[in-house]
């Protein structure tokens, strides 16, 4: 797949799964890799670094009695409505598809 | 032989990769994150060496995260600015105890080896504070190679500096025993650069060129002190000495800058 492509689809991916509860770098890469298993880790890691950076995801410790210190991300206000822009432009590729057949 | 972990000697690796395209705070980042991927792999019950067989190699690593980032390999803001806060450390460290150690050389004659050694020793460990070991790609030995390196080039020019920006320490007579530990150290420089080289062939070539120009005309300076002494080719050994002092002066005002620029960036 191309890699613009790609990381277009993985960034829609990562916020629906932060939209449906907040989850840790590892956990969120292991779900994407599940569907998408040539997936390189760094690829994920720098997506999930530039949502934080970009204001779409917040990052908070886990408080954790036992096992690894985690970060988890959590989906910000402007990460739902960048989700909502992402979703809008899928169903306008959607319906041009459908015109030309596909 | 090293002692590191699989991990240990991964996230190290990687970090030194990282260094050349990332600041401190996103390599910081970076390592948190293939902390926490080791962590959470150890849980799932792999072994360390698994781990990093299923990853790629750190270099390999630290390109792809270049890649995604779009940064180019060598960053030289970056890369220089975090250069540069050791490089002047180190020559400020070199020119004071350097200055010492010329004093000492000065008043005590050939007595001075011990106090000249206890300076050296000095030197290492400030200048050691001065450079983390995540710099430095590989084993423990190569660590040791490097800050080796760093520290008797720093010793090296801080020494002739001193000489050329406190006049009033030096002497004819002065630094038979300061010429052998510097002409030691430099021995020592030469063989580290070898070593240094054959693990960094990406950034070896600007290294070395510039490295081995300023080591040979400190050498050349430092034998100029032995010819003060035997009264030979003087002059044109005196005019390696100014280059040299020269090409580490130029070197300050590029670190000036960058931490000029760094501050207001």
């Amino acid at each position: 797949m191309d890699g613009q492509l790609k990381r277009g689809i993985l960034n829609i991916c990562i916020l629906q799964l932060l939209r449906q509860q907040d989850r840790y770098g590892y956990d969120l890469i292991k779900q994407i890799q599940a569907f998408f298993p040539d997936t390189e880790e760094s690829t994920l890691y720098t997506i999930l670094r530039r949502m934080n950076t970009d204001g779409l995801t917040e990052r908070y410790d886990s408080p954790v009695s036992h096992g690894p210190q985690r970060k988890y991300y959590r989906l910000t206000g402007q990460g739902r409505e960048r989700l909502q822009e992402y979703l809008a432009d899928w169903e306008q590729i959607e319906a041009v598809f459908s015109q030309i057949g596909l | 032989m090293s002692n590191h972990s699989p991990k240990e000697r991964f996230l190290r690796r990687l970090r030194f990769w990282l260094a050349f395209s990332f600041g401190e705070e996103e390599q910081a980042d970076i390592i948190g994150d293939y902390t926490e991927w080791f962590e959470n792999e150890q849980l799932a019950g792999k072994s360390q060496e698994a781990i990093c067989a299923a990853l790629h190699t750190p270099r390999v690593v630290a390109e792809h995260l270049r890649q995604e980032a779009g940064r180019g390999f060598f960053q030289p803001g970056i890369l220089l600015k975090q250069a540069a806060l050791r490089a002047l450390g180190l020559f400020f460290v070199g020119l004071g105890l350097g200055g010492a150690a010329l004093r000492i050389c000065n008043q005590s004659g050939s007595s001075c080896f011990y106090p000249l050694l206890w300076l050296v020793l000095l030197y290492f460990i400030m200048g050691s504070a001065l450079l983390p070991g995540q710099m430095v790609p590989g084993r423990a030995g190569g660590t040791l190679f490097f800050r080796g390196h760093l520290l008797a080039a720093g010793l090296s020019a801080g020494t002739i500096l001193a000489q050329l920006l406190l006049p009033r320490l030096t002497h004819p007579q002065s630094g038979v025993w300061c010429v052998l530990v510097l002409d030691t150290l430099l021995l020592g420089l030469v063989c580290m650069q070898v070593f240094i080289l054959s693990r960094l062939p990406a950034a070896g070539a600007f290294l070395l060129s510039l490295h081995l120009f300023g080591g040979m005309a400190v050498l050349a300076y430092t034998h100029n002190q032995l010819h003060l002494l035997y009264g030979s080719i003087r002059q044109l050994v005196e005019m390696l000495a100014y280059g040299s002092a020269c090409l580490y002066l130029a070197a300050l005002l590029p670190c000036l800058v960058l931490l000029f620029r760094g501050r207001k960036g």
